[in-house]
């Protein structure tokens, strides 16, 4: 192993594919329980690296490599240069570190308060580390039990009435059905139903925030990270429409854009939405004219980067 | 103590899509005055501007008559060569000539990719990973890696990658081989393996 280490130090990797290599390395350390070697491998990480391509996927490693150790001092040491690449890929920060996104800024007071750091570390720590997609199912499974309560059976196994009656009746008993047992649950059921229509955004929002004030139904951690959820939609928005360029675009535009620069590829895009090759070829040119992206640029990254001020 | 594991599959296909530039390249040392030579002297006039490319090559895909087959080849190489660079997938005919050039094959198979047509790119792949060109060959073991990474076979990804890093003689194709090991070893839960390809890179 010794032999093997000597091309690492010296080696003409470039320095964010060594960066990349390095925290490969650590990721495999501390999966092997190797801590020692992991200390040192995290010893060797260089946060000052520019091109790191992956900001994320390297926040993630170095957080839960920090938090498994417990290295408050590890992390507050880095704080700046790792705070600097949640920044830069946002959305996909609090995608991949999950509740332990809220260790960084804005989301740290935006969820936490004024709470010292190193309480906000204690907290993140208790943190089961869900969000994301778990997050949204966990609201779904909240709202099926809301709007689908068990409908009562009618007594007698020969409940003489039509298909048509039947329907109407369990159609009523499922609309009503989240109501029928206390006041509180009548009023979560209506406005579930409401909010049924609401984008996930705005949903979110809305739970997060009566969850957060009553204390009671979804858990408070839950309705934390969903706080974390509404702040990354929030901020990635806001900061859209500081691009140069972004208001002359249309709402499908915005859309894609908005697609593009949560780390999705256009061809996700496309399936959602049921678009051609062509239409998003198309629409991609229309984006690049009116924001001027260089044609050897990617849209979300030249946005990235015109978000940083960065040319 | 739950870890996330590194994804490292879009960081693959970036390092891959934006090394296929250099695919022609090699292609035009192995055959002189060929497609692939050809593309690479279109490639660097044009300095990879993708919108450039894309209108050379359809203005060739369209003014060549159907027997000119290097001209529709050309043409056809340029617009996917476009398309990877942009890393959109294009929807395009075939040139429907005989004998497409490697080089097209690759390209069509990388376009494929971009599409989301796995097994028609692996099977593209996998036909020009035992060209004649060693940038080629190891191009496309490393594509067919990230090919079978997006089927999580992780562990035909880590074959294909391990037959790259025995082709790779070049060192400079060395550390992307073995970043896609290190990646496909720590996706497929080999640990011990994904510290040790690290430590040759």
């Amino acid at each position: 192993m010794e032999q093997l280490e000597t091309s690492a130090d010296k080696s003409l990797v470039e320095p964010h594919w060594g960066m990349s290599i390095l925290v490969n390395r650590l990721n495999a350390q501390m999966h092997l329980g190797m801590e020692e070697a992991a200390r040192e491998t995290a010893e060797r990480l260089d946060f000052h690296v520019e091109l790191l391509l992956r900001y994320a996927d390297l926040l993630e490693v170095v957080v839960a490599y920090a938090v498994s150790r417990d290295d408050l001092s590890f992390f507050q040491a880095h704080m700046p240069e790792l705070s600097k690449l949640a920044q830069i890929d946002s959305a996909e920060t609090v995608r991949r570190l999950r509740g332990h996104a809220t260790l960084f800024s804005p989301w740290r007071e935006a969820v936490w308060g004024k709470m010292p750091v190193d309480s906000v570390w204690n907290a993140v720590r208790g943190i089961p580390n869900r969000l994301g997609t778990q997050l949204l199912g966990s609201i779904e499974q909240v709202r099926m039990e809301a709007t689908h309560e068990p409908v009562p059976k009618p007594s007698g196994a020969n409940f003489p009435v039509s298909a048509a009656a039947t329907f109407a009746v369990l159609s009523v008993l499922l609309v009503l059905g989240a109501g029928i047992r206390t006041l509180p649950e009548i009023v979560l059921g209506w406005r579930w139903n409401v909010l049924e229509k609401m984008p996930d955004e705005q949903l979110i929002e809305v739970v997060a925030h009566a969850q957060l004030a009553s204390g009671s139904g979804i858990q408070e951690k839950l309705a934390k990270y969903a706080v974390v959820e509404v702040m990354r939609r929030r901020y990635q928005e806001e900061s859209l429409h500081t691009v140069p360029g972004f208001s002359t675009l249309t709402d499908r535009e915005r859309e894609f854009v908005h697609h593009l620069v949560q780390g999705k590829r256009a061809k996700e895009f496309a399936q959602s939405k049921s678009l051609s090759t062509g239409y998003i070829y198309n629409l991609s040119s229309h984006i690049r004219q009116k924001l001027q992206v260089p044609e050897n640029q990617e849209i979300a990254t030249w946005i990235s980067r015109q978000r940083q001020g960065v040319r | 103590m739950l870890y996330p594991t590194l994804h490292t599959r879009d960081f693959i296909l970036r390092v891959l899509t934006s090394g296929l530039c250099f695919v022609s390249v090699c292609i035009g040392h192995a055959d002189a005055q060929t497609v692939g030579e050809r593309i690479h002297s279109v490639l660097a006039e044009e300095h990879f501007v993708p919108g450039k490319l894309d209108a050379r090559g359809r203005r060739l895909l369209e003014s060549s008559s159907p027997d000119l087959c290097d001209s529709l080849f050309l043409g056809e190489g340029l617009v996917l060569q476009a398309a990877v660079l942009r890393k959109v997938a294009v929807i395009l005919d075939t040139v429907n000539c005989k004998d497409a050039p490697e080089v097209l094959v690759y390209l069509r198979a990388a376009n494929a990719h971009l599409g989301g047509r796995l097994e028609e790119a692996l099977e593209g792949f996998l036909r020009t990973s035992g060209s004649g060109s060693e940038r080629l060959a190891v191009n496309s073991l490393n594509a067919a890696g990230s090919v079978y990474m997006d089927l999580a076979e992780y562990e035909l990804a880590i074959r294909a990658f391990e037959a790259a890093h025995l082709k790779c003689t070049e060192l400079r194709d060395a550390p992307t081989t073995l970043m896609n090991l290190s990646a496909a070893c720590l996706l497929s839960g080999d640990y011990t393996n994904a510290v040790k390809w690290t430590y040759l890179a």
